[in-house]
């Protein structure tokens, strides 16, 4: 039986309240499942629901085809939303489509007789790239082969290809799995040697088995480069560490530069998608000023990388281009973390009053924890203001949401002073709850020695309140 | 279903059952102190136990990552470290409650949490906590009056009150009066018994008696060790850089805690398998039941933030995984008692600290600002229901 789609709902939500052994069950009925036409979708959507859990029970997968024909390119995968085309980087929704396309020239007796010797096997088989790769990956590289020689030869197979991969991100994702494929076997042995992944750094050895791996394909330079290029970088924690080392002039090994200018380019791209992407969030959506303010950091590090990278000559760029992300990175967090700030914060303060419905407490609590990830986002662009030039821009803010929060949820508590007789219980607990949410905002923006002295004013105030 | 079908065979019997574990395996974990959920990101691994004097102190690991710990006062640690304002009050709260036993201080930490003070969320699942915790008592109850109306010869399919009768206060003196044949059994009145039970479910509570449909807190806290061991052997077999190892280590120690659990779980139980004769030997027994309970929670004393770190570790890569395993290994406490420590004075005691260093207010520590991503991180291993 398979799961319907409601059913997948109630995995994600008692994903724990299994145990290890009904969990490898589970997995393993989905894997099955899997196999089979009419299941496909349902289980991979189910064990997208399980994957936190795999994450940490890891029951032995099931190893299967499309597991062996990923191999060479499992590095470069990246989990975005969509099949959208990233330099260097493989697209995980064009899996299925590209493995569609090729599966299809592949002898039907070789895939059988690979999934019969597969058998009960699991990813935690050391010995499966060796023994399943190398047939799999020749039937693949030469079904690559045809499909787009056919598809450069003619216009009609060409759009016939692109129709069924989704579009030209997914030719392009299609295109670059070829070539990973092509160079499937110096892969498998590269992993070996830059393990364990992400590396820091490549140390002499590691310099020294990419650097012969590159002259080995010297003759396909032109091809095969660029795929091993991709390969190193996604072992590597920052591409940046490559580009600073080999990317520059001084560097006298071919490959090792080709390397480096590939990490450059690979940075920059990855720094224009980071920033397009940001330019694309939605200001005032619950999510955006977090997005801006995390994906922010990272990008504002890249980019002082980038600038120091080329004012010592360790690679090139233009300066003007890493200009312009400085100020798209800039915009983005004036738009979606600065302006609004206040007004938000005051907002989610305004009224102490006990709600009057349980609707009316979710709307309130819901719009506390916007403002509370708003002043965290805000926290979060100070640390790194300094490096895109905003400092006095967040100072201000910062100083206005500290004075306002403040004062806002002592003038409630000096409301319910004033009014006539003792306020009740629930008009109490209501304003500590304000109290509580305007201390951990100030704590965000103002530090835990002002938050702190906020709290201890407000509960002995409070505490009045109740002995009244 | 009648009740005697869910219940386990007898396992220990009531004279192993009175047996005070290891002295030296349980003092060593006292001379651990308490773990404790603190917010403040370079806390995150402190425990806290009392001094030599009758105050507080708080155990934090070396920051340089070497070997020994810092020891400071509880009340002074804020003039040491910036802290957050839950840590703060939590501070204040333990020592207006001078909690210092696993269960106190986790109903202190219950008690900060639920303000609000971590967290919308965190306070959510504290009160959930609070109330499921009552819920377990009561249940616990009920099972118990189920046990002791059975055991002396009721009919079970008309005996046992349900959870719903025995809150109804209306019924109470109903279920006094079906307690009557086990009261005269053991010489007491249907009264007496019944105040005896409640005490009886209010100590193990935490743990429930066999045959539950649920496993109660603590109950639940040995299997989940026990998995996590499961779990954290499966994710070393994939680990090639030594965090692996480290994995392999905190899995042993998690075999051992459950192992060592299970045990502790027989024990207690075994005083509800046989009823009657706890029952008759309240006064002498209550006190081996109170401790039994205690012992348990110092043996999985830590593993619920373990848990709940591993669990957080679900929702992020593989490098974070690698680290939240380093963090757990960091948690675990050095094991610096080698003798036997009856109480936390005297020469095992000091043995036990040796090689810690005290810590004066502004010298030799690394303070700083807060950050706050550390902090949220922390906050949200609060949100978990275990």
């Amino acid at each position: 039986m398979i799961p319907a789609f409601g059913e997948i709902a109630a995995i994600r939500e008692r994903l724990f309240d299994l145990s290890d052994e009904q969990f490898a069950k589970l997995v393993g009925f989905m894997e099955r499942t899997r196999d089979l036409s009419t299941g496909r979708s349902v289980s991979n959507e189910a064990l997208d629901a399980m994957r936190p859990r795999l994450r940490v029970s890891r029951p032995p997968r099931r190893l299967n085809v499309e597991r062996i024909f990923c191999r060479p390119f499992e590095d470069v995968l990246h989990s975005g939303p969509d099949q959208s085309w990233r330099a260097g980087r493989i697209a995980r929704a064009a899996i299925e489509p590209c493995w569609a396309v090729v599966s299809q020239r592949i002898a039907p007796s070789l895939l059988a007789e690979i999934r019969r010797d597969i058998g009960e096997l699991t990813v935690a088989d050391l010995n499966w790239p060796l023994r399943f790769g190398p047939p799999l990956w020749t039937a693949a590289r030469a079904a690559f082969d045809a499909i787009l020689g056919e598809a450069d030869a003619d216009r009609a197979a060409h759009a016939a290809l692109v129709g069924s991969l989704g579009g030209a991100a997914g030719e392009a994702s299609f295109r670059l799995m070829a070539r990973m494929l092509a160079i499937a076997e110096i892969v498998e042995e590269l992993r070996y040697i830059l393990s364990p992944k992400p590396l820091a750094a490549l140390d002499i050895s590691h310099a020294a088995a990419v650097s012969g791996q590159f002259k080995a394909l010297a003759a396909a330079k032109a091809t095969l480069w660029e795929p091993l290029a991709y390969f190193v970088i996604a072992r590597m924690a920052e591409p940046i560490a490559l580009a600073r080392a080999y990317g520059g002039a001084a560097c006298a090994d071919a490959g090792l530069h080709f390397l480096g200018v590939t990490a450059s380019k690979v940075t920059i791209a990855d720094l224009g998608a980071t920033l397009g992407e940001l330019d694309a969030v939605v200001a005032g959506t619950p999510d955006a000023a977090a997005a801006v303010a995390s994906r922010g950091e990272i990008a504002a590090d890249q980019i002082a990388k980038l600038r120091e990278g080329v004012r010592e000559r360790k690679f090139t760029a233009s300066m003007a281009e890493i200009d312009r992300m400085q100020q798209g990175l800039r915009d983005a967090v004036s738009r979606n973390v600065l302006e609004g700030t206040g007004s938000l914060i005051a907002g989610s303060l305004e009224t102490a009053a006990p709600a009057d419905d349980a609707a009316g407490e979710a709307a309130r609590d819901a719009l506390r924890q916007t403002a509370e990830a708003r002043a965290h986002a805000l926290w979060k662009c100070a640390r790194f203001a300094g490096k895109i030039g905003m400092d006095r821009e967040l100072a201000q803010t910062v100083k206005s949401v500290e004075d306002e929060a403040g004062q806002l949820v002592l003038d409630q508590i000096a409301a319910l002073r004033r009014g006539s007789g003792r306020p009740d219980d629930d008009a109490i607990d209501s304003v500590q709850a304000s109290l509580v949410h305007a201390v951990r905002v100030v704590e965000l923006v103002a530090g835990p020695e002002r938050a702190n002295a906020l709290r201890k004013r407000g509960f002995e105030a409070i505490e009045r309140l109740r002995a009244a | 279903m009648p009740l005697e079908t869910l219940v386990r065979p007898a396992g220990a019997d009531l004279a192993a059952a009175g047996d005070a574990p290891a002295a030296s395996t349980l003092s060593r974990y006292q001379s651990d102190g308490v773990a404790i959920d603190f917010t403040t990101p370079i806390l995150a691994n402190a425990r806290v136990r009392p001094a030599e004097t009758d105050r507080l102190e708080v155990i934090v690991a070396d920051l340089g990552g070497g070997k020994g710990s810092y020891v400071v006062p509880l009340r002074h640690l804020g003039k040491i470290v910036t802290l957050t304002v839950h840590d703060r009050t939590l501070c204040e709260e333990i020592l207006h409650r001078n909690a210092n036993a696993p269960d106190e201080i986790r109903r202190a930490v219950l008690a900060v949490a639920r303000m609000g003070l971590a967290g919308a969320k965190a306070a959510k699942t504290a009160r959930q906590a609070i109330a499921d915790e009552q819920n377990e008592r009561l249940l616990t109850t009920v099972f118990l009056i189920h046990r002791a109306i059975n055991h002396a010869g009721g009919d079970p399919a008309a005996a046992g009150p349900s959870l719903n009768v025995l809150a109804e206060e209306a019924n109470r003196s109903q279920v006094k009066a079906q307690l009557g044949q086990v009261a005269q059994s053991v010489r007491m009145t249907g009264d007496q018994v019944y105040a005896v039970l409640e005490e009886w479910g209010a100590i193990v509570g935490g743990v429930g008696v066999p045959g539950m449909p649920l496993d109660c807190r603590l109950r639940r806290l040995a299997r989940q060790v026990d998995e996590l061991a499961g779990q954290l052997r499966r994710w070393a077999d994939e680990e090639i850089s030594y965090t692996g190892e480290h994995a392999r280590r905190v899995a042993d120690s998690a075999q051992q805690v459950a192992a060592r659990a299970a045990r502790q779980i027989a024990k207690i139980d075994a005083f509800a398998v046989a009823t009657v004769e706890t029952l008759r030997r309240w006064k002498d027994t209550q006190r081996t039941v109170r401790a039994a309970v205690s012992d348990l929670a110092w043996i999985l004393n830590g593993w619920e933030a373990n848990l709940r770190r591993w669990r957080d570790a679900a929702q992020v890569s593989r490098e974070e995984q690698q680290k939240t395993v380093s963090e757990v290994m960091a948690s675990m406490p050095p094991r610096l008692a080698a003798g036997t420590l009856e109480t936390w004075s005297g020469e095992a005691f000091a043995l036990s600290r040796r090689g810690s260093r005290k810590v004066r207010a502004h010298q030799d520590w690394k303070t700083g600002a807060i950050d706050f991503d550390v902090v949220r991180r922390l906050e949200s291993l609060k949100e978990h229901v275990l």
